[in-house]
């Protein structure tokens, strides 16, 4: 359903691979959405299949590779029915991405004016060296690197200036959602938070959405409008970060929290969750999170709860949340 | 582990209590029994230590006796025919086998023995000791390697086929060496030798018990490769007459085939069987060590996937 | 397991140990390394003591030297000037047996759980290879009861079931529980962990974190514990001391700091730190969190935080700043504080 004010929406997306072993069911039937110029956080642990979700929503991974069902619309435009063509003149234009590790993603025999060149010339079909070279430098003045970075080399550049540089790269196009998988990561905290707090400040500026996915779920219960947790390749729970960093209902939500121990206030005893994640290439019937819950009952083992509205969020769960409604999905 | 989701779910499979444990040290042999090209290169360096053993009884007749029709080509009687000389060609095969295995083998095993002995080392110890090996490693790599072989080959009084199994491998082992040194400053440095040198454990259990056996892949290729060359580099020295031209081997065939101008005169049953012989046993290692390759890199193997149908 | 969660009144007593007996001092330690022809000051009179069975924090970013001082508290380098002394014995310079002694009873823990384990060797013959080798001479049946126990100890259990899995087989929480296992062996005092659970998947660190306290409980191992993550280092220590520029620049019970922080370096830390409570107060000034740490290859002179302090001064920029003693064990290297 195009929406002017969704920059982004996922529906039911269901992505798997094949291994030597069998298919793997890294994504099932997922939707997520991301609303104009919001800042939306895809928090989960490794399995969680949130990075294989976007990569497969942009298609960056394809067939053969993997095999997606399902629909994804960016910024109105349905994504996998694209031309190869078409799907080329949108990207970076009306999104973009910041990688993991996004300060090695840079070309080191490439000057970073070149690159942002390169970026244009792919992607804008009325590239033009001049217009392009003033954008490159709008872009680094946005970002606030010293102008003399543009013709250096990466590692001419300091480790914050790289991530910098990258976030340059991304909004040379005027993307309408930016997507950052794991994109402070590999900061220290002060070098993270600044990257955070610029993030913030363009999106005010310029009006992008972000769709900002990483492990570290205190830091989106901070920044974030909404935040999705995705556990066993399934969304647990989803709503608006206040919503869920006090109330959060679904057990795994709430475990999670837990397992980050507060700055200040009362110290307790917290202790983390006990188990391992599910094997993805069996699935488990029934909710991936049934082995480590504490609250299972007999049904979680059997059907996989749907994601309902409950309770002003998204909560997928046959003990915490009732489908006193239909979900518009 | 929180880094990025890469495509082999190692730690998506992990470690639900019904996953039967898989040793590193099995797997690899039982890949190797599934391997289309170890089973075939297995095969048939099997049949060649076999014929090899048993020579004897799978020779025909006396491999140095000249008492049969001269020039005779492949028949009932002689299955590869006879040569210029009134010899049995087929029994030449079989007893040339016992050279070249016995060269192969030890001159390939000595080469890696000395590469292990030089690259660990000079891997491990770094400092001074790591200067002058790796000058001298340099030093056999400069040499050119077959005309060394055949300067010192022709010095030596041959007593058996141990000079040439030694002068082979003397010239052989600066490859290895180099590769197993670049493999040891890596695996050097890795948290769990740190540890084990901080525990107070000696420099030669640190070395062979925990850096050795990360490296077998390596050490094990290098001993195929090192047999290849082994296998062609005597080969090669018997050929041109350096080696004792009155023993029979696949390299002498080859010399009294030239001699005696076997291709001018049509007698092709004398030199392809040889031929044949070096390719085949020097393919059957090279098989084997292209499925070392892929049994210990994962991301080679093939991986049949079942397609579902759409 | 009971007497934790310690409340802010019992932390702040156990903070003050007097008691150099089992105690690790690390006395104005120097490092310099020769990188191109450039000496980099890594660590610049670095001053530490952590008391018998006592955890602290260390807590500072990358660059600040942290792990350098655990490298060098383990003896892999040498100090160039200062004095660590362990349990009243000096082993600055020690060798031989002093130094395989000191190092059975100050042993590391490592980041990467992946790494810190050797992929060719099973959990067996890892626990087997660290051994005393007074234990070695056990049958083999006597051996796997020590093993299982030590299992058990770090919460893998059913034991039987790990003794002969390869460390690929394992996830990251168990890496690192085997790592502690394999520790106990040599019934250590002191722990040096560096970044242990930074590797680890959320939901598997604070079993390790209680794993360590739970440790510390019942035989007294003492910690180092570096991370560079505040509310951990709150959560496991009861001190936490703060390092910038190879230097600890403030240091006192976790409550203190966390609270009253008096460095500006260590405020900012605290600010930079993600904290959800905080939603809604506002935006965070940006321009707070610019700059970089110092480059150690030029001498500085001076105080190290000159460059990003907001509250820099004339005095700052000419001598290093005195410490300054802000009572209850509070140590900071400030002007500010009077």
């Amino acid at each position: 359903m195009p929406n002017e004010q969704i920059a982004f929406s996922a529906e039911h997306v269901s992505v798997s691979y094949p291994t030597s072993r069998g298919w793997v069911q890294a994504v099932r039937d997922v939707n997520l959405e991301v609303k104009k110029g919001e800042l939306v956080g895809l928090a989960g642990e490794s399995g969680s299949g949130k990075s294989t979700l976007v990569l497969a929503a942009t298609r960056v991974l394809k067939a053969p590779a993997v095999e997606v069902t399902g629909q994804v619309h960016v910024a109105s435009q349905e994504i996998f029915t694209l031309s190869d063509k078409k799907l080329r003149e949108i990207r970076w234009n009306t999104f973009s991405f910041v990688t993991q590790s996004a300060m090695n993603a840079l070309n080191p025999v490439m000057r970073i004016r070149a690159q942002m060149h390169d970026a244009m010339r792919a992607h804008d079909p009325k590239y033009n060296k001049i217009t392009a070279d003033k954008r490159c430098e709008e872009v680094f003045r946005i970002v606030e690197v010293p102008m003399t970075r543009l013709d250096a080399y990466p590692h001419q550049l300091s480790g914050g200036q790289k991530q910098r540089a990258v976030i340059a790269l991304a909004l040379l196009l005027k993307p309408e959602l930016i997507i950052m998988d794991e994109p402070t990561t590999a900061l220290d905290v002060v070098a993270q938070r600044e990257i955070i707090a610029l993030i913030r400040r363009l999106q005010r500026e310029l009006g992008f959405a972000v769709l900002l996915i990483t492990h570290d779920l205190s830091l989106l219960l901070e920044v974030a409008d909404s935040v999705v947790v995705m556990y066993g390749g399934r969304v647990m729970e989803s709503g608006a970060s206040d919503i869920l960093f006090h109330d959060a209902k679904h057990p795994y939500s709430k475990a999670l929290i837990q397992s980050f121990p507060p700055l200040h206030g009362p110290m307790t005893r917290q202790e983390g969750i006990p188990g391992t994640p599910p094997d993805m290439l069996n699935p488990p019937t029934g909710c991936p999170f049934a082995d480590r819950c504490q609250h299972t009952i007999a049904v979680c083992r059997e059907s996989m709860p749907p994601l309902l509205h409950y309770d002003r969020r998204l909560i997928a769960c046959h003990v915490q949340g009732t489908p006193a409604k239909e979900a518009r999905i | 582990m929180k880094s990025t989701e890469s495509l082999e779910p190692t730690n998506m499979l992990l470690p639900s209590k019904k996953r039967k444990s898989r040793r590193i040290a099995i797997s690899p042999l039982l890949m190797a029994f599934k391997n289309v090209k170890s089973i075939i290169g297995l095969s048939i360096i099997a049949i060649f230590i076999f014929v090899a053993v048993f020579a004897p009884f799978v020779a025909p007749d006396d491999p140095s006796a000249e008492i049969y029709h001269l020039s005779q080509p492949p028949s009932l009687v002689h299955l590869l025919g006879t040569n210029a000389l009134g010899q049995d060609i087929f029994s030449q095969i079989v007893y040339g086998t016992r050279i070249s295995l016995e060269v192969a083998f030890a001159a390939g095993a000595l080469a890696t023995i000395i590469s292990l002995l030089v690259g660990v080392t000079a891997g491990y110890l770094r400092g001074w000791v790591d200067q002058i090996l790796s000058w001298l490693t340099n030093l056999f790599l400069v040499i050119p390697g077959l005309p060394l072989v055949i300067v010192l080959s022709s010095y030596m009084r041959f007593r058996g086929e141990w000079p040439i199994i030694a002068v082979i491998a003397l010239t052989g082992w600066a490859w290895s060496a180099r590769s197993l040194r670049a493999q040891t400053l890596s695996v050097r440095e890795r948290d769990y030798v740190l540890h084990a040198r901080l525990m107070g454990q000696r420099w030669w259990s640190v070395v062979v018990g925990e850096i050795l056996p990360n490296m077998a892949s390596l050490v094990l290729s290098g001993l195929l490769f090192s047999m290849i060359s082994a296998l062609l580099t005597e080969a090669g020295l018997d050929f041109l007459g350096l080696g004792n031209v009155d023993v029979i081997s696949w390299g002498t065939m080859l010399y009294w085939a030239q001699n005696n101008e076997a291709l001018l005169n049509g007698l092709w049953w004398w030199f392809v069987p040889p031929g044949v012989a070096i390719a085949l046993f020097g393919g059957a290692l090279a098989l084997l060590n292209f499925s070392l390759d892929e049994i210990t890199n994962p991301r080679l193997r093939k991986r049949k996937v079942k397609f579902r149908a759409k | 397991m009971s007497s934790y969660p310690k409340n802010a009144a019992t932390r702040a007593n156990e903070a003050l140990t007097t008691d150099a007996q089992g105690a690790l001092i690390i006395d104005r330690v120097h490092k310099r390394f020769i990188q191109s022809k450039k000496i980099s000051h890594v660590l610049r009179g670095a001053s530490l003591t952590i008391g018998k069975g006592e955890i602290v924090a260390l807590v500072g970013e990358s660059g600040s030297g942290k792990s350098t001082l655990a490298r060098t508290i383990m003896r892999l380098y040498a100090p160039d000037e200062g004095q660590l002394i362990f349990d009243g014995q000096d082993v600055t310079q020690a060798g031989g047996r002093v130094l395989r002694e000191y190092r059975e009873k100050v042993q590391m823990l490592f980041q990467d759980p992946f790494a810190s384990l050797n992929p060719a060797h099973s959990v067996r013959t890892i626990l087997q290879r660290s051994l005393p080798l007074s234990a070695r001479r056990m049958s083999q049946r006597d051996r796997d009861n020590l093993f299982y126990e030590a299992l058990m100890q770090v919460g893998l259990t059913p034991p039987e079931n790990f003794l002969q899995q390869f460390p690929h087989e394992l996830s990251g929480g168990q890496r690192q529980r085997i790592a502690l296992a394999r520790s106990l062996a040599g019934r250590p005092k002191l722990v040096l962990a560096d970044e242990p659970v930074s590797m680890l998947d959320v939901s598997l660190r604070l079993g390790v974190l209680n794993l360590m306290l739970s440790l510390n409980e019942q035989y007294g191992i003492g910690y180092l514990y570096i991370t560079h993550d505040l509310a951990s280092a709150r959560y496991v220590a009861t001190r936490i001391a703060v390092m910038y520029a190879g230097e600890i620049i403030e240091e006192g019970p976790s409550e203190t700091i966390v609270e009253n922080a008096l460095h500006p370096y260590t405020q900012l830390l605290i600010q930079a730190a993600p904290d959800p409570d905080r939603r809604g107060v506002g935006e965070l000034d940006a321009s707070v969190f610019t700059g970089e740490p110092p480059d150690l290859a030029v001498k500085i002179q001076g105080c190290p935080f000159q460059f990003r302090c907001p509250h820099v001064q004339s005095q700052c920029l000419e001598t290093p700043p005195p410490l300054k003693d802000a009572g209850n064990h509070h140590y900071v290297k400030c002007v500010l504080y009077k």
